[in-house]
């Protein structure tokens, strides 16, 4: 029986285990480490990886929970989910003969409750029991525990294939605590990548008369040029068109940031708003270290330090650092001894994971009362009363503020009937160790009533109150 | 109540024990501990953060469920329950007016829930109530190229007499405790709460730099 660590990332999907004291990738027979994030309807069920990654019609279905969020069809993404996990634990028995039937999960930070909870259905699916779903960030930061020279307060910058995310936490005796964090879609390596592309075809082409093919492989030129220009001033762009000779032509460092800096510059807001809700100023870090496949860019180091008054360390081979993280963890549940891999931490370290959302309610002005703050350390709970107004109120709704795909009213349903007023009902919502919410209630004075209660999408204006306007 | 592993009778008197004493099962958190109980302290204010943060980091260390990976399925339940409450208490005892509160309600205080409307509800004596309405006037009649600043000056102002306020009636509850006993029903502590509820609510207001290490309440 072991655990292993999955990044179920929007390009890739990588799995890793602790061997021998420290977290190892595996790779395949051929020697492969990432898995490519695609699946693809085959003729016996689904096909996934690289294999999926030939077939046409191929669906990126990771790519929209990268975003936050599952796809609109949650169905067919369980089961996409499901094939990803199976493939890698498939891949760490055959490749290690261990029996894998546990995973730690890396997950996208600010995914929803639904996407979470589908995650742990789809690994179930499986055989593979989900025991702790991480944020990437999280991951990456328990991923460098081996580099710290000290107690202190570190940041992790992870820059991936379709996000940013910044983490900031505390390490001091034993524990390694989530101060803040804070993620932005949409300026990952394939954002920069197409917005490259565009800008520098632009200049010999208009983008709008390029083919989808033509298209695709301009934006795999401009990866491969941003990779180059990386340790180079200058790497050839080139591509093939639709028509007409192939194109090639120099493309300079200080081009190609010029023509990124409006999108990186979308890296400091995230990066403010994070100190500020740690509470630390610019300078008073003791690291920061910068992992995911954009970390090596030149650029992000200047801006990393721009913003915190820190030289940040750039992570080598830094894409596996999310992955190895959540090895890390799997060990770590697992009861292990990790003084090989941590030296500042003690044998067992914990890691305190925090909410991922504020969790708030939606007063009648419109105003939010937040009862458990993002990054309030998990696992966590807060209860609140409501009374009836009206008489014989016999239903409550009631208004939350929390994640984009979460509930947006929680209605409570079996209240015994009384004049406005004299019933209460105590509400108590839970957030588990994987950030998954729960919630319960029950009436003041009869607390052994059945109380329904349930998550709605809306409500009619007129059961919520004469002044609710949501 | 006996214990859910082994059987044998746990003892009822005062606060449940943390663990099976014959078999060591991490038993159910006992529903009448206070804040102060989950992170092993005796009711009190004076705490400095850093203490009250070594305090709760040290009982997680303990009960995280990440510890009880493996031991079974209720023995894990019964860690995110403790685990919760630990984390739970450190919520309410970490912000000093949380405490403050939390203190007098153990010692028999009804106060109202400082939700949406925190400085209201609660009587203020008529001093305060001048003070907090020539504070008010003094902010909406700022304008002009200095405003920002008289602003930041403003905030600054009630920031320390927020402060100061706390530590003064922080210092007089715990006074009380080593003393006579604290009536927490008694009214002087009604418009003490009431004080620094306006005095918080203002400085939310103001969105002046919170002078304890935690950020925003």
């Amino acid at each position: 029986m072991s655990a292993v660590g999955i990044d179920l990332g929007a390009s890739a999907t990588r799995v890793a285990m602790v061997r021998e004291g420290s977290p190892r990738l595996i790779a395949d027979e051929d020697g492969r480490q990432d898995l490519p994030s695609v699946v693809a309807p085959g003729p016996h069920g689904l096909v996934v990886g690289h294999e999926a990654r030939i077939m046409s019609g191929a669906q990126h279905s990771l790519w929209a929970l990268n975003r936050g969020r599952a796809l609109a069809d949650p169905e067919h993404t369980q089961q996409a989910v499901a094939a990803l996990i199976a493939a890698a634990a498939e891949r760490a028995r055959r490749m290690t003969s261990a029996q894998i039937d546990e995973a730690v999960i890396a997950i996208p930070a600010d995914l929803d409750g639904p996407g979470r909870r589908m995650i742990r259905a789809a690994g179930r699916s499986v055989g593979v029991e989900v025991i702790r779903l991480m944020r990437a960030g999280t991951a990456a930061a328990l991923s460098q525990l081996s580099r710290w020279p000290a107690p202190g307060i570190f940041a992790v910058l992870d820059f991936g294939t379709s996000r940013f995310d910044v983490t900031l936490f505390s390490v001091t005796d034993d524990t390694l605590s989530v101060l803040a964090a804070q993620t932005t879609a949409g300026v990952g390596g394939a954002d920069l990548d197409r917005a490259l592309a565009e800008i520098l075809m632009e200049q010999r082409r208009p983008w709008a008369d390029l083919s989808q093919a033509a298209r695709d492989r301009a934006i795999a030129g401009a990866r491969r040029t941003r990779e180059q220009l990386s340790d180079r001033y200058v790497a050839p762009l080139s591509c093939v068109l639709d028509d007409g000779p192939p194109l090639r032509h120099p493309v300079s460092r200080d081009q190609m940031e010029s023509a990124l800096a409006p999108w990186l510059d979308q890296i400091h807001g995230p990066c403010r708003e994070a100190m500020l809700q740690a509470d630390v100023r610019p300078g008073a870090l003791d690291a920061v270290y910068l992992v995911g496949g954009l970390a090596p860019m030149p650029l992000l180091r200047t801006l990393a330090r721009d913003v915190f008054q820190v030289r940040p360390t750039v992570i080598e081979a830094s894409s596996a650092a999310v992955v190895k993280g959540a090895a890390i963890q799997a060990d770590l549940m697992a009861g292990a001894d990790l003084s090989g891999v941590v030296r500042v931490l003690g044998r067992q370290p914990l890691v305190i994971e925090g909410a991922p959302w504020d969790l708030g309610l939606e007063s009648a002005d419109g105003s939010v009362e937040i009862l458990i703050p993002q990054n309030a350390p998990l696992p966590t709970s807060c209860t609140r009363r409501f009374t009836t107004w009206r008489d014989d109120q016999q239903r409550l709704d009631i208004p939350l503020v929390l994640g984009s795909g979460d509930p947006r009213w929680l209605c409570c349903e079996g209240l015994r009937p009384a004049p406005a007023g004299k019933v209460e009902v105590e509400a108590r919502f839970a957030l588990d160790p994987d950030g998954v919410l729960s919630w319960s209630a029950r009436q003041v004075d009869e607390p052994t009533r059945p109380l329904a209660m349930y998550p709605v999408t809306s409500v009619a204006l007129s059961v919520s109150g004469p002044d609710m306007t949501s | 109540m006996e214990c859910w592993r082994c059987g044998t009778a746990i003892p009822h008197d005062g606060v449940r024990p943390d663990f099976c004493a014959v078999c060591q099962a991490l038993l159910a958190p006992d529903p009448a501990r206070s804040h102060f109980g989950w992170l092993d302290l005796s009711p009190r204010f004076s705490y400095d953060l850093d203490h009250l943060a070594a305090r709760h980091r040290k009982r997680l260390r303990r009960f995280h469920p990440d510890r009880y990976h493996g031991q079974g399925e209720v023995a894990w339940r019964h860690a995110v329950a403790h685990a919760t409450a630990i984390n739970d208490a450190w919520r309410a005892l970490s912000d000093p007016q949380k405490r403050l509160e939390y203190l007098l309600k153990l010692h028999g205080a009804a106060l109202p829930p400082a939700t949406f409307d925190p400085a209201g509800q609660i009587a203020m004596d008529p001093i305060h109530q001048i003070e907090m309405a020539e504070l008010n006037t003094a902010l909406a009649e700022l304008d002009g190229v200095d405003a920002h600043t008289e602003r930041t000056a403003i905030g600054r102002q009630v920031a320390h007499q927020y402060a100061r306020e706390l530590d003064r009636i922080g210092g007089e509850i715990d006074a009380a405790l080593d003393g006579d006993g604290l009536d927490g029903a008694a009214p002087i502590w009604q418009a003490a709460v009431s004080r620094l509820r306006s005095l918080r609510s203002l400085l939310l207001r103001l969105d002046a730099e919170f002078p304890f290490g935690q950020g925003a309440p």
